[in-house]
């Protein structure tokens, strides 16, 4: 997890639930229950995460590099108890952006294959 | 509702949750229970505040199918690593689930002084190799009553190592 050199490709695809705890750290440090907020906010609460899948997630994240502890503080939004915060490394983001563009590839065959309309099939179906 | 029984409602999900997460593993508990109890906590209260009594339900059912799921899979993970040493290449096991243990023996029999029979068993380090043409095991059994059985085993399990690895086509070589 120390080698900077490590090919972001090897690790994908990426689980559901890895790759939006992934999204939800791109901007943000945040503890556990904040990461669960923002993955819910961001797809309407499509995507739920209870806190097996969450903890099982960021311990196989810390283990592979992807993420790292920042400390532990109090949430100012919410008490006074101290919660434990993760940011994303820069092997996690490069893994975050490998994911995102496999995905696109992957939207754009749908659009190629009209199960999903895109841009350049508009008016000419 | 009141804010007593509301109280209540959290401190006695809390209560049950912790002790639904024995349900894990013991070193997964080490690390994560405060954490997890604490997330738990956190969403009880928001259940609660946004849906009252039935979010709270629906909170825990949604919980259980949760718990049940992951701490099976964490059992597995944890049996893993103690028992196929898997610890060290998560990152290997995250694209491919499986692994290989090799184990190889031969007797020389009761007729012969010499074990003529030869294995080779090859699992290539490299993941591109062994994508393209996967593990090699080869027995080559002694030729009994020839001379040197035992040379012609040993080249044979050789040949067939050497022929099959350096063959540059994808797939099984035949």
């Amino acid at each position: 997890m120390k080698n900077t050199k490590r090919d972001p490709e090897a690790l994908l695809p990426l689980t559901p639930a890895v790759f939006h705890v992934l999204l939800a750290l791109a901007d943000s440090e945040r503890h556990g229950y904040g990461i669960m907020q923002e993955v819910a906010a961001r797809t309407n609460g499509m995507m739920r995460m209870g806190p097996g899948t969450l903890y099982g997630s960021i311990k196989r994240m810390l283990a592979a590099g992807l993420i790292e502890e920042s400390g532990e503080r109090p949430d100012p939004a919410l008490d006074d108890e101290r919660r434990r915060y993760y940011r994303l490394t820069d092997f996690g983001r490069r893994v975050a952006q490998a994911e995102a563009q496999r995905l696109e590839q992957v939207v754009r065959i749908a659009q190629v294959k009209r199960i999903l309309s895109g841009s350049e099939l508009r008016g000419g179906a | 509702m009141v804010a007593a029984p509301r109280k209540r409602i959290v401190s006695a999900s809390d209560r049950l949750y912790r002790v639904l997460l024995l349900c894990y593993p013991k070193e997964f508990r080490r690390s994560y229970r405060l954490e997890m109890a604490q997330t738990f906590r956190d969403c009880c209260q928001e259940a609660l505040a946004e849906h009252g009594l039935w979010g709270v339900i629906r909170l825990w059912s949604f919980v259980l199918s949760d718990l049940a799921g992951t701490a099976l899979i964490e059992h597995y993970r944890a049996f893993a690593a103690r028992f196929l040493n898997v610890e060290g290449r998560q990152v290997a096991t995250l694209v491919s689930p499986f692994s290989l243990a090799v184990a190889q023996r031969t007797d020389v029999g009761r007729i012969r002084h010499v074990n003529e029979d030869s294995v080779v068993s090859v699992v290539p380090e490299d993941p591109v190799v062994m994508t393209k043409k996967g593990a090699l095991f080869v027995v080559a059994d002694g030729m009994g009553g020839h001379t040197a059985g035992d040379v012609a085993s040993l080249m044979a399990i050789n040949t067939v190592n050497d022929a099959y690895y350096q063959n540059g086509s994808d797939g099984i070589v035949t």
